[in-house]
């Protein structure tokens, strides 16, 4: 009998929802998309109620609507933390009051306002943080047994769990609990380098390359003990996150030096230094991991999610030691996963429905475009009401073939098209293309349409076939989650000596180029790889593939649709207000081409960069 | 701008803070009772722990107090009564009241439209 699943994640960061129907993923969606808050911790209801219209379905039709945590043993963890911090932590027990009692515990009111129904079951269902990070790894994936591993700042107690995965049931069988954490420990340098915590972490990566890890003994000496099993534990004594409502401490002050850096200030080489340290300690732990799950799993196959699965230079390194023979990592890997992941568990495990693989090997995650969609009709309807001037081109073909052109004579392209994207990463559905072969790419992209930091890379989209012509690569990496090193035939000698040196000018050597596909490349020859196969994105395949024909290059640059800490845009009016506001060249809106020297001039009520908090 | 319902809010989680919450703490750690482990420990083998249940099965789905806040003493009772902490069950009428009264400050909070600070803390 058929049975539909709502799962909802809430009231931390990235809210979501998702629906399941059957086993099969019909929609999943950040509510962040709609509200357009970055990370938006707010019940979903938007999201939800995307979710409901995409399947067609009535709330009083669900089946079942379940959350992705138990916060009752989350306020075990809050009331025991501060039993044990003592009279220091009232600060932080006043905050955790106000979201764990004020909000968490009133949960089913929130769902019966919103939602209007708590679906034929007339009660909610629960799962474990991290059993809905384990779900969403392992049954999305294309293994029918799989070792897993989930690592993130905290779910209730776990931070860390490991198990394995097999047909319908999941069996997590170790974890390390709170306060020992490696995404509180990536946070707490996140935030000492200048950086925000919870969407930082990816710039403390990305800036990891220009540093050398020079604090990486000092780490291992005071902060962290790591284990051969890749088992470990936190020194606390250096963490503020127990009884203040910062992450680090004085005694961590004095352990590095300095203060924190302060956000938006330069970034200095101790930053960088500190960036690549702390990667560092974070692989080889992982790795340790990796390795002692195999031993204990004998598995052939490693599914991970929990936000530190998408520090995708770990991710790489995993797949570069071959320790599995197959990886898979859930791409909204994050709290956001989790609605995903409880929707799934309650399909498998509570209403024993038999997971179904998918036949083509592939996995059900269906290239993790899930979220909602436009059709030419609506947006031309749009277009015409505001007289924005456009020009329709209706063969496909022809479309893939005027993007190709205009990225190769280096304009930029905003492209919006087909379902959005679910997770943080932008696969080709909102997404802002260029050229990869230009040295000044990278630099243009950051500051004059991402308007962000200058250090940071950006991802190539490259054809499936053609992966290993550009990256020492040989697998898929549709979801942009695993790093490869760019072929060293392909890679240019740069000059490091001032930068070495001590010189912290970051530009100078961002403008050097390191290959010939400088906008891709990073500082340490690294490339965060999209592999893009016709299967799973036929229109995006076809501009890649028209680009390859024009340049003889079957790969281009993608990053996200937004600008610094907006939401990937979601609407079409979302995709034509970043397109103004920035030096986007090109917008395509499903087969509507917008030129901007033919647009009206824009008239913004506001000053959009004040309505963005920086991310 | 802090409303008088805040305000009173605070002032409850104080007086709970300091008069129930820390002298049991105090009590507990005087009988040799932790819950945290804070920092290495070097002779130990392996920190990983076993999982109290491995497998999730369909009764697991159903928490106590997770579908009414009405609930949450009787699943906080249950909780740390399986727990071994026993003392700990005379913290629950208390967090029941906080319950409520924090939900009330969050919905004038709501209504306000803005975005509570309290949603995007570490808890």
């Amino acid at each position: 009998m058929s049975k539909i699943i709502l799962g909802i994640s809430a009231f931390y960061h990235d809210s979501a929802a998702a629906i399941v129907r059957n086993g099969k993923i019909v929609a999943a969606v950040q509510e962040e998309r709609f509200s357009r808050k970055k990370h938006d911790p707010r019940f979903p209801h938007n999201a939800i109620n995307y979710c409901l219209e995409e399947a067609f379905t009535e709330p009083d039709e669900l089946d079942a609507i379940v959350f992705y945590d138990d916060s009752i043993l989350t306020l075990d963890r809050v009331l025991k933390n501060c039993m044990t911090s003592g009279k220091q932590s009232l600060v932080q027990f006043e905050k955790a009051c106000q979201s764990v009692l004020g909000i968490k515990m009133w949960l089913r009111d929130y769902v019966e306002q919103t939602v209007g129904s708590l679906g034929k079951l007339g009660k909610l269902l629960f799962t474990e943080h991290h059993m809905s990070h384990a779900a969403s790894a392992f049954y999305p994936s294309p293994f029918e047994d799989a070792a897993i591993i989930t690592l993130d700042g905290v779910g209730e107690w776990a931070t860390t769990t490991i198990g394995v995965g097999r047909k319908n049931q999941i069996e997590l069988f170790k974890e390390i609990d709170y306060p020992h954490s490696l995404g509180l420990l990536y946070s707490a340098f996140t935030y000492y380098c200048g950086f925000k915590v919870n969407s930082g972490e990816y710039k403390l990566m990305g800036l990891a390359p220009y540093g050398q890890p020079t604090y990486y003994d000092r780490i291992l000496d005071n902060l962290i003990d790591i284990k051969e099993d890749g088992s470990y534990r936190l020194n606390t004594e250096y963490f503020g996150y127990l009884d203040s409502l910062t992450m680090t401490n004085e005694k961590f002050n004095q352990l590095f030096e300095g203060l924190p850096r302060q956000p938006e200030s330069q970034i200095t080489r101790r930053e960088m230094d500190l960036a690549a340290s702390i990667q560092k300690v974070l692989e080889e732990l992982v790795l340790r991991m990796t390795c002692y799950v195999k031993k204990e799993t004998g598995a052939k196959n490693l599914v991970m999610a929990g936000g530190v699965a998408l520090n995708c230079v770990a991710n790489g390194r995993i797949l570069a030691e071959k320790i599995f023979d197959n990886i898979w990592v859930q791409p909204a890997a994050g709290d956001a996963g989790g609605s995903l992941g409880a929707a799934l568990l309650v399909t498998h495990v509570y209403f024993n429905i038999p997971r179904q693989m998918n036949p083509n090997g592939r996995d059900t995650q269906k290239g993790s475009y899930l979220g909602c969609t436009y059709s030419s009709y609506e947006i031309r309807a749009l277009l015409d009401r505001k007289n924005y001037p456009y020009r329709q081109i209706t063969d496909a073909k022809q479309r893939a073939q005027t993007i190709a052109q205009a990225i190769a004579e280096g304009e930029i392209v905003g492209y919006f098209s087909g379902r959005m994207e679910f997770g943080p990463r932008a696969l080709g559905a909102r997404s802002i293309l260029g050229d990869p072969r230009s040295v000044k790419t990278q630099s243009i992209m950051n500051l004059k349409v991402k308007f962000r930091e200058s250090f940071r890379p950006f991802a190539p989209s490259v054809l499936v076939e053609d992966v290993d012509e550009f990256f020492e690569m040989q697998t898929e990496s549709p979801y942009m989650l695993f790093v490869a090193p760019v072929k060293k035939e392909r890679r240019l000698q740069m000059n490091m000596e001032e930068f070495h040196k001590g010189d912290d000018d970051m530009l100078a050597i961002i403008n050097q180029p390191r290959s010939d596909i400088p906008a891709v490349t990073h500082l340490d020859y690294s490339a965060r790889v999209q592999t893009v196969s016709y299967n799973d994105k036929p229109d995006y395949y076809n501009i890649i593939k028209e680009f390859k024909k024009l340049t003889g290059y079957g790969v281009i640059v993608n990053t996200s649709f937004n600008v610094r800490g907006e939401p990937i845009v979601c609407s079409p009016q979302d995709a034509y207000q970043c397109f103004m506001r920035t030096n986007i060249d090109l917008l395509v809106l499903e087969d509507c081409f917008l030129w901007k020297e033919e647009q009206p001039e824009f008239k913004d009520s506001e000053d959009w960069r004040g309505i963005y908090d920086l991310d | 701008m802090i409303s008088t319902k805040a305000n009173r809010a605070m002032q409850k989680i104080r007086n709970f803070f300091e008069k129930e919450l820390m002298p049991l703490a105090e009590t507990l750690k005087e009988s040799g009772i932790s819950f945290l482990a804070l920092g290495p420990d070097h002779d130990a083998d392996t920190y990983y722990i076993d999982r109290h249940k491995a497998t999730i099965s369909r009764g697991d789905f159903e928490i106590e107090g997770g579908n009414c806040a009405d609930d949450l003493e009787r699943a906080l009772v249950d909780l740390w009564t399986s727990q071994g902490y026993p003392q700990l069950t005379t913290l629950a009428p208390a967090l029941c009241e906080l319950a409520k009264i924090c939900h009330s400050v969050e919905i004038e909070q709501e209504q306000k439209g803005d975005v509570s600070p309290a949603m995007y803390v570490l808890f």
